[in-house]
């Protein structure tokens, strides 16, 4: 073996993919797209929701079989038929749902699967534990081998999927978005690594729709468009521009939206609008509210903020820092611990249900496991967020076709595509699913609208019409508590901010007086929240 | 296009029961052949005592009502994303009641008595849905461990009863109900059927799966228990309470199971029997199974097991009465997988949608 042939095998492989082509029935997912990964490279791939990126590398992982097409390692055609035949070749992947078994500990998950431990066999704790902690001080990650995933957040839990990997020999890593669930810091941390992953010689693929990372960190990019590679260039040949144009389509596509700026730079500071008119109107005044999760802990200590009509209040906050019961105790929908919480001239305290005509509407964060109903049709996952409203014509008797009506009349107004009542969720992309639930929200006759990361994981086009319809509300003299991990999202559409962090919630501030590097600090404690301001 | 597509998915839908019909058809010949018999002599046998015959029609319609019940009472559950196990328990109390009130009422003009009767059949077994209901929405306990419980708690109460305090001495039944209470046999009206059970029990059945189906797709408040079957922290955050509505499911499908005694006590026996349920309410599981849970679907469903239970006992000089338990089983099994296979297919044509649904916004 020459010495360049074993330095390859070290690293990574030369992944070619030539030709792939998939249909689902009539529709292409893919369509004879090429893509070469070179070793030591970190190589983003990125497209709108349904651009057939997740497709693409589904079929490189053997989750998907091509219709046409091959898939070459070092040169030689190889056919990837499982996940177990792409890990055999080094090719692994970390999906946007952690695949890790949350009552075992770290140790076991990152070893779940290992050869050795099969059948009956003890695991060889001690030897494999020398190696995991081994590998776990490469990377730099500080995880408690011995404690359960299930007690872990959410930037740690990836730690240990990468860890996995890593343990299980992939040398060419498949990342989807990875970063779409982790605060700024954790991001950067997210990157290095990566970086680190491409110095030993391996191949990172990064799917994202944050087009800040891919020009931060990838070394090349390929864009997707309706299962067609469309462009892609190397590092310092592109930019966001160009990657814009490319995602959306060079002139068509979303034209009037793509004609607004995608986020205000930092300290813009928003002109005078019609709905100033309304300003000093208080829609919703929280005292001291405090919240409990489901076993009895304290999540949420004395939030105190008044939400004024016509205005969009942003709560900077990662997961698992008490955003949810924020979101839930705003909303009405979870009791409160202590604390008072006024919607319009009514309040509520401990021990006093909120009821339905009062809440406000919800956006919960997670749109398949939170806000819609997989196995209901588009029609009846609407008309059940307005049961009980007074004034409906299905206060007790409906006639599905007639609601049908009224349901595809909500779907075109909110630009839900393909705007069929009869579809269900699946049938729809992620940032269809997210305008869906924004239409339920949205139709919902109530002032205050509570959005828990309306556009997490969604494309652009989808994320601007979203942001717009927000906007529209506020202007039309609706308020929004708009809580997200996106702070590019808080910034562009807030009139203030404040942060929580560990259940404890900073006095919002005017949005000029906030900054993007600031804020990122205090939403992981780097800095207290008053040194916000 | 739209015509080809919806005809192949209507066939789809229908694959797996006629998958699982042939496969009952098959399996039992083959048995029949194995024991000597040929299956053309049991045709003729099931062709005479059933499907020319209007008192075999009767009594295969009997069957059905009491199996719709019970399917009802799985039905409404499993919509709510609960299994109702306790058909059975529920069947016997709600048919207890019935019984006590006709006897108690006896006094009463037959438009009343009658109303008051089926009242305490469906409030018998309401109550004891609920009690499993209750037990999950306050305590978060399983129901599936505690209407199996029931069930047997329900018999020995039965039993208890019957021998002890309320039946006639020396058998295991009450006293006869007064003909005010009495739902009338179709054989009364319609002489071809006379001496067959069938009575208006049947019309009882029917409507209240034509009930249930208004209320499940009609009505918010159908919505509402679907929705917490659907997604339970889905409809919580939409001000649903699943604790309420698993409450509601359970005296629902208790009450339909109930409606037992209503077919059985009113319309066929004039009292009640301990030990009458003969696993109804297990069957209705395989009911509703069948019915996909759709409330219109449990009485076709309940009509095919009504049929086998009645085809049992015209061959049983032929062939043993267990040929029918395993053709019910090789039914579940074929159906089960059939709709297996369809969801998959189905999916795949979903995956379909998926992609073509993707940067729709423009």
């Amino acid at each position: 073996m020459s010495p360049a042939s074993s330095a390859v095998a070290a690293g990574a492989p030369r992944v070619e993919l030539r030709g792939i082509s998939r249909a689902f029935g009539a529709t292409v997912a893919n369509q004879d797209v090429d893509l070469s990964l070179e070793p030591a490279s970190i190589h983003a791939l990125v497209g709108e929701n349904g651009a057939g990126k997740s497709t693409l590398m589904r079929v490189l992982y053997g989750l998907v079989a091509p219709d046409r097409g091959e898939i070459l390692i070092n040169g030689r055609p190889r056919r990837i038929r499982s996940p177990a035949d792409a890990l055999a070749l080094g090719i692994g992947m970390m999906h946007q749902h952690f695949m890790l078994v949350p009552p075992m500990t770290v140790l076991e998950n990152v070893v779940l699967g290992y050869p050795g431990w099969r059948g009956l066999r003890r695991l060889p704790r001690a030897r494999l534990g020398a190696e995991v902690a081994d590998l776990l001080a490469r990377y730099g990650f500080d995880l408690p081998l011995a404690a359960p995933v299930s007690q872990l957040g959410v930037g740690e839990r990836q730690r240990v999927e990468i860890a996995r990997l890593l343990f299980h020999g992939a040398r060419l890593l498949i990342c989807d978005e990875p970063t779409a669930v982790l605060a700024p810091p954790e991001v950067d941390a997210l990157l290095a690594v990566l970086e680190r992953l491409r110095e030993e010689g391996r191949t990172i693929v990064l799917i994202t729709h944050k087009l800040a990372e891919v020009l931060s960190a990838a070394d090349r990019v390929t864009v997707l468009r309706r299962g067609r590679v469309v462009g892609g260039a190397e590092r310092g040949a592109f930019d966001r521009e160009q990657l814009v144009a490319w995602i959306m389509g060079e002139g068509q596509g979303a034209a009037p939206l793509a004609a607004e700026p995608e986020a205000p730079v930092a300290g813009e500071v928003r002109g005078a609008r019609p709905s100033d008119a309304h300003k000093a109107e208080v829609a919703l005044r929280a005292e001291a509210l405090a919240a409990d999760d489901r076993q009895g802990r304290r999540r949420l200590q004395a939030a105190s903020f008044v939400l004024q009509r016509g205005e969009i209040l942003g709560v900077a906050g990662v997961q698992g820092n008490g955003q949810r019961e924020l979101v839930e105790a705003v909303a009405g929908r979870r009791p409160l611990a202590a604390g008072c919480l006024q919607i319009g001239t009514r309040r509520f305290g401990p021990g006093q249900p909120v009821p339905d005509r009062d809440c406000p509407a919800l956006i919960p964060e997670d749109r398949l496991q939170e806000g819609l109903f997989p196995r209901f049709r588009l029609w009846e996952n609407l008309l059940v967020g307005h049961l009980g409203e007074p004034g409906r014509p299905w206060r007790h008797f409906y006639r599905p076709d007639a609601v049908r009506a009224w349901a595809t009349e909500l779907l075109h107004r909110f630009r839900v595509a393909p705007p069929e009542a009869q579809l269900r969720p699946q049938a729809l992309s992620g940032g269809n699913q997210q305008k869906l639930l924004c239409a339920r929200a949205l139709s919902r006759r109530t002032p205050v609208l509570v959005a828990a990361q309306p556009t997490r994981g969604i494309d652009l086009a989808s994320t601007r019409f979203l942001h717009q319809l927000l906007r529209a509300h506020r202007d039309a003299g609706g308020s929004v508590l708009l809580v997200s991990a996106d702070l590019d999202e808080i910034l562009a559409l807030s009139d203030r901010v404040a942060v929580l962090y560990r259940g404890r919630l900073t006095s919002p501030r005017p949005r000029a007086a906030v900054d993007l590097e600031h804020l990122g600090r205090a939403m992981v404690g780097l800095s207290s929240g008053d040194e916000v301001a | 296009m739209e015509g080809a597509a919806s005809l192949r998915r209507g066939l789809l839908r229908g694959l797996p029961l006629f998958g699982a019909l042939a496969a009952a058809l098959c399996v039992g010949a083959a048995i029949a052949l194995a024991l000597g018999v040929a299956p053309a002599t049991i045709g003729r046998r099931l062709a005479d005592g059933i499907l020319l015959s209007p008192y075999g029609w009767g009594q295969v319609l009997y069957k059905a009502t009491s199996l719709t019940c019970t399917g009802l009472a799985v039905a409404v559950a499993f919509r709510a994303g609960l299994f109702n196990i306790g058909g059975e328990g529920q069947a016997v109390v709600g048919a207890l009641a019935c019984a006590l009130v006709a006897l108690a009422a006896s006094g009463l003009p037959p438009l009343l008595l009658l109303p008051l009767a089926l009242a305490g059949a469906f409030a018998g077994g309401a109550l004891w849905g609920w009690i499993p209901g209750w037990l999950k929405a306050r305590w978060g306990t399983h129901e599936v461990i505690n209407t199996i419980m029931l069930n047997f708690i329900a018999l020995a109460l039965s039993n208890l009863m019957i021998t002890r305090y309320l039946g006639l001495p020396e058998t295991v039944r009450t006293a006869e109900i007064g003909a005010g209470a009495v739902l009338p046999r179709l054989g009364d009206i319609w002489p071809a059927l006379r001496g067959s059970a069938v009575n208006l029990g049947l019309l009882v059945a029917l409507g209240a799966a034509a009930a249930l189906h208004l209320f499940l797709e009609h009505t918010p408040a159908g919505l509402r228990l679907r929705a917490v079957g659907a997604g339970r922290r889905q409809a919580e955050l939409l001000g649903i309470r699943p604790g309420r509505q698993i409450q509601i499911a359970f005296l629902l499908g208790g009450g339909l199971a109930g409606l037992v005694g209503a077919n059985v006590v009113l319309g066929y026996k004039h009292y009640y029997e301990d030990g009458f349920s003969g696993g109804i309410g297990f069957l209705g599981i395989a009911v509703a199974l069948l019915a996909r849970n759709a409330p219109l679907a449990v009485f076709p469903a309940a009509l095919l097991f009504g049929f086998l239970s009645q085809a049992g006992f015209v061959v049983n000089t032929l062939l043993p009465r267990e040929l029918i338990e395993i053709l019910t089983g090789v039914i579940l099994l074929t159906f089960v997988a059939g709709e297996h296979a369809r969801t998959r297919w189905r999916r795949r044509l979903g995956g379909r949608r998926a992609v073509r649904g993707g940067g729709g916004a423009a």
